[in-house]
């Protein structure tokens, strides 16, 4: 990790999972104002659930990921219908709760379904390294990956920017009430949002999991993905890929100069000082307070 | 009221998935043979009178349940294997099991629930030597035995050291020992380390290294990198490795980490430019199955299949049978564990902690891996290590030692003088 | 005065292991009155609880072979206390989720230097503390320490309950209300916020020094964000802004675990070994308790101290109601 390029290079991959997960938290706050501690959970049922369609599907890869995409949309908006809809107006701490109980759940379920022992995922990427110039190692899983990171945060992005359910979503989450007197669907932008939002993380999850393996403790990527969204702004999708690469390429960093012990709490120092000082972030929407 | 019901019906659900979650797995669990293992024909249990209860605190969940639930399974086999050969002094033996998730404080809770509550006559485990140490104290207090089956620091026969706890498992300085005298052997001298940044993975480095400096005067360090703990990416670390051009690298690492970094390393072909050494246990192996990391130096504790006893196969071949993977090192460890224990009950003649601690103390009893004496001054049971290169291997469908080394612990233990140097006075 | 008979009917009826479990309830129930005066009364939410645990046992380990154990507790206390007012400054400017992240952020960085200042000074497997001594009073069995701790809960009870009675208290729910208002009409808010940081985590820190007291052993992976979550979970569940519901809580999150171990052992003590019962005996555990503590806080959102006014109420209605009041009901 001596020249910067490299570095650079070695850090979008880490980014692009940030930055999925980082969007599903945006998606999910920007609707409802909720705070979800499940994410990186989330991300593990994802991969888990790889894993099971690929068995089923006879290790057909593309067809595997469209179930994924399919059965990741449908869990999402089933979380919300089942979570978190009969609580809605309850108090932030109760639904930060509630997500909480979400992840404990997969962590208690997942070792149920597939046991305790590693599981590998099998994929028709390579991950022989491709040299570039400039000393850049690269393989075919690490530009897949970076890729769908961008597409589908774009899809997100578009999502929220063209169409009228992303107004109505922006709509809901700064005032409910006011929303669904203009006729805005409140419950249903918001379980929409919770579908993208796990739809990511698994995307996410999947990512990972084919670079490492799967067992039931891999949780800690929603955790680490904090800090990059409050870095990018908690309310936008820039934002979140923003303060990915920041996030990713300071980590690095921090891990070639201090040791590779430093990467997390220097992500959360950095987190602390943004809050400190530019608590909306780089990118996000500074809060009003209404007297 | 509608609020209500859709609370209830959110709830409901709830539950139905934990349910079903728990239906599908039992379903494809298959029916279990009874088999003994070690083939030692039983006297029927029905002439056994009460029981006596030991307890076996793991980590059965978080990031080392690949450690501690197959050292639980050998726990389990090994009791019923005991009650099939007619119990102890007339009394059949069992297992109460607790989840430490190698958290210091659960496994004292669970300890001290299993003693006072419980009354356990005897402790196994933990999977990790930060719950160890805090057992021995434990321990100590009520006067049980503790058998440690997988905590391997040092610490653990040293600076934390009981009578009450035997140390059932090689530990650290014999594998940095051991795997040193095996590189000593061979001709390379430009060596690079990767390794947790935790005081563990330092440890182990500088173990190895330490006795590789005395033996290779020309020795070269040539990259030293250090990851985080629990980490998953180790691509920038591995190019680096690759970038100082070593010919051996060396990777301590364990369970889910070991698994990534070997997975990464094959996309670099690390396996095929350098000589890797690291501690591949059984279940990393068979996780892998073909291709696995063949050509690695591997050092181990127990390999089922390189050890030498009639009795092992049987235990494999009960293990696998039962659980459907095969032993891993930490099962292995966890069986002599028990047996050890239950020799120590029959020569004292009495399941009274202090009594079966000070029976063993410098004891040779029988077990699956031959006949093991623990050391007097530190209890440390004298077992070998493991060493050799991978390959494929047929029959098991993942790679196992070959060209095997057996380090005989008399050449790779501190000496008695060195151990109770560190010992509390 | 039914705390006081509880209370003694388990020192004279339970056996040394339910003492030692009623113990760990009180240790939380300090705790959890800490933190409900902070999070409960003030409104400030806070996942750093851990941490301040951290630091009370973290000092008590530094102070107590010195000094002896008045000494180690009091300085957990003063440290805890210090450690407070130092995050209490976020607080003034963060709102909501925003102070949630800091308190997260607390949490990730006080674990890592205490992980670093322990595995540096070599004490892989953390400190173990020697017996205590209250004066001439050896507190060697789980019994006397029972003594203590239901005398210390007694305390830290009654100076919860003059706080939140006095000027303090009517301040603390001024800004909790809206602190924009509370400024408005009066309230000196940056220093009623500090006074509830500094107050909640002195609380917290006596708490983890009297746990690493009891247990005699201190080590960094105890304090994890899940134990953080427990006691917000504690203060929901019982009750917030409520004394009594602080207890009630701590006493229904510590014991529950152990309830439910105590079940499943006796439900599945018949599972053959290498079952999908006794394999995943840990999860369904855990799968129990979380199932538990969403039926919390799906029906009793409100806490457990609302429950005797509601059951009466519901009571009333069902006595006295007719189909239409019952559809009004239903509508708001």
């Amino acid at each position: 990790m001596a020249a910067l390029p490299e570095a650079l290079a070695g850090s979008l991959v880490l980014a692009s999972l940030y930055a999925l997960i980082g969007a599903g938290f945006v998606m999910v706050y920007r609707s409802s104002k909720v705070l979800n501690f499940a994410q990186g959970h989330l991300a593990l049922l994802g991969a888990y659930l790889f894993y099971a369609l690929s068995v089923l599907l006879h290790r057909d890869f593309l067809w595997t990921l469209a179930a994924l995409g399919v059965v990741s949309v449908a869990i999402g908006a089933v979380l919300y219908l089942v979570f978190l809809s009969p609580l809605a107006g309850e108090g932030p701490i109760i639904l930060i709760m509630i997500t909480i109980i979400i992840g404990a759940l997969i962590v208690a379920i997942v070792p149920m379904v597939w046991g305790t022992q590693p599981h590998t995922l099998a994929s028709p990427l390579s991950q022989a390294g491709i040299h570039l110039p400039g000393g850049i190692v690269t393989s075919e899983l690490d530009l897949v990956t970076i890729a769908t990171a961008v597409v589908v945060i774009a899809g997100f992005w578009c999502l929220i920017r063209f169409t009228t359910s992303g107004i109505a979503m922006r709509a809901a989450a700064e005032n409910p009430l006011l929303a669904s007197y203009r006729g805005v669907n409140v419950a249903l932008t918001a379980g929409v949002s919770w579908a993208f939002a796990v739809f990511a993380a698994s995307v996410a999850g999947t990512a990972y999991g084919l670079r490492a393996t799967l067992t039931p403790s891999i949780t800690g990527l929603g955790f680490a993905a904090f800090p990059a969204v409050v870095v990018g702004g908690l309310d936008s999708l820039p934002g979140a890929m923003v303060g990915a690469v920041l996030l990713a390429v300071g980590q690095n960093l921090a891990a070639t100069y201090l040791g590779g012990d430093w990467t997390d709490v220097t992500a959360y120092l950095v987190l602390l000082v943004v809050l400190l000082v530019r608590p909306h972030g780089l990118f996000g929407r500074k809060e009003l307070v209404r007297v | 009221m509608n609020g209500t019901r859709s609370r209830w019906l959110a709830l409901l659900l709830a539950a139905l998935v934990v349910g079903a979650a728990a239906c599908k797995s039992s379903s494809t669990s298959t029916a279990t043979p009874q088999v003994t293992s070690t083939g030692v024909t039983g006297t029927p249990s029905a002439k056994l009178s009460g029981t006596i209860t030991v307890g076996a605190s793991t980590a059965l969940t978080g990031v080392y349940v690949g450690l501690g639930q197959p050292e639980f399974q050998g726990y389990q086999l090994a009791v019923e294997d005991l009650n099939a050969q007619g119990g102890l002094l007339g009394k059949e033996v069992k297992l109460v099991s607790a989840d430490d998730a190698s958290q210091p404080s659960a496994g004292t809770t669970n300890v001290r629930h299993m003693i006072t509550d419980e009354h356990a006559v005897a402790i196994f485990g933990p999977a990790t030597s930060n719950v160890t140490a805090a057992l021995e104290s434990l321990v100590t207090q009520y006067k049980v035995p503790l058998f440690s089956a997988a905590g391997t620091d040092i610490s653990v026969t040293t600076t934390n050291f009981t009578k009450y706890m035997f140390e059932m498992i090689p530990n650290t300085v014999m594998e940095g020992n051991a795997i040193g005298a095996y590189m000593c052997q061979q001709p390379y001298t430009r060596y690079a380390t990767i390794a947790d940044d935790i005081n563990f993975g330092h440890s182990k480095v500088e173990g190895f290294l330490a006795v590789l400096k005395k033996c290779k005067p020309d020795l070269q360090i040539v990259k030293q990198e250090w990851t985080r703990f629990g980490g998953t990416n180790f691509e920038p670390y591995i190019s680096a490795v690759l970038g100082a051009n070593p010919q051996v690298v060396f990777a301590p690492f364990y369970a889910g980490e070991m698994l990534a970094f070997t997975k990464q390393a094959q996309g670099f072909g690390l396996f095929d430019k350098v000589k890797v050494v690291a501690p591949y246990d059984t279940t990393p192996l068979e996780a892998f199955g073909t291709p696995g990391p063949a050509g690695a130096v591997d050092y181990q504790h127990a390999p089922f299949y390189a050890i030498d006893t009639p009795q092992i196969k049987a235990f494999a071949q009960a293990y696998h049978a039962k659980y459907g993977d095969w032993p891993a090192d930490e099962s292995v460890t966890a069986y002599v564990s028990v047996q050890t224990w239950a020799e120590g009950v029959k020569k004292a003649g009495t399941f009274d902690g202090t009594k079966v601690a000070d029976a063993l103390s410098g004891a040779t009893v029988p077990t699956i891996v031959g006949n093991i004496t623990l050391r007097a001054c530190d209890h440390q049971a004298e077992l070998p290590m493991y060493v050799g290169v991978l390959a494929p291997n047929a029959s098991y469908g993942f790679d196992t030692i070959t060209n095997l080394y057996v380090a005989q612990p008399s050449n790779i233990m501190l000496t008695c003088a060195q151990a109770q140097a560190l010992q509390p006075k | 005065m039914v705390l006081v008979v509880v209370a003694l009917a388990v020192l004279f009826r339970a056996s040394s292991y339910d003492i030692y479990v009623a113990n760990l309830a009180i240790l939380a129930a300090v705790a959890a009155l800490g933190l409900n005066l902070l999070t409960g009364y003030t409104g400030q939410v806070s996942v750093g609880n851990a941490a301040f645990l951290a630091i009370g046992a973290y000092t008590a380990v530094a102070v107590m072979a010195r000094a002896g154990f008045i000494l180690g507790v009091a300085a957990a206390a003063l440290a805890t206390a210090a450690a407070g007012f130092v995050v209490g400054f976020p607080s003034l400017r963060l709102r909501g989720l925003y102070l949630v992240l800091s308190t997260l952020a607390l949490q990730f960085i006080v674990a890592f230097a205490f992980e670093k200042y322990q595995t540096q000074s070599g004490a892989i497997a953390g400190y173990t503390l020697g017996a205590t001594a209250l004066g001439p009073m050896h507190l060697d069995s789980d019994r006397a320490w029972y003594v203590l701790l239901v005398v210390v809960l007694a305390m830290a009870t009654y100076v919860a309950w003059s706080l939140v009675r006095s000027k303090p208290g009517r301040a603390w729910i001024a800004i909790r209300e809206h602190d924009v208002e509370a400024a408005v009409i009066g309230v000196d808010v940056t220093r009623y916020k500090l006074l509830a940081f500094v107050i909640s985590s002195g609380f917290v820190g006596v708490a983890g020094a009297l746990a690493a007291a009891y247990t005699k052993h201190v080590s960094y992976e105890a304090y994890t964000l899940d134990l953080a979550v427990a006691y917000v979970a504690m203060i929901i569940i019982g009750g917030l802004a409520s004394i009594v519901g602080s207890i009630i809580g701590a006493a229904i999150v510590t014991v529950l675990p152990f309830l439910i171990t105590n079940a499943a052992n006796s439900w599945f003590a018949g599972a053959a070994a290498g079952s999908f019962v006794q394999r995943n005996l840990p999860f369904i555990n855990a799968s129990t308790y979380a199932l538990l503590v969403l039926v919390f806080l799906m029906f009793e959102p409100r806490g457990l101290v609302g429950l005797p006014a509601r059951v009466v109420s519901a009571a009333r209605r069902a006595r006295g109601a007719s189909p239409g009041s019952a559809a009004k009901q239903g509508v708001i």
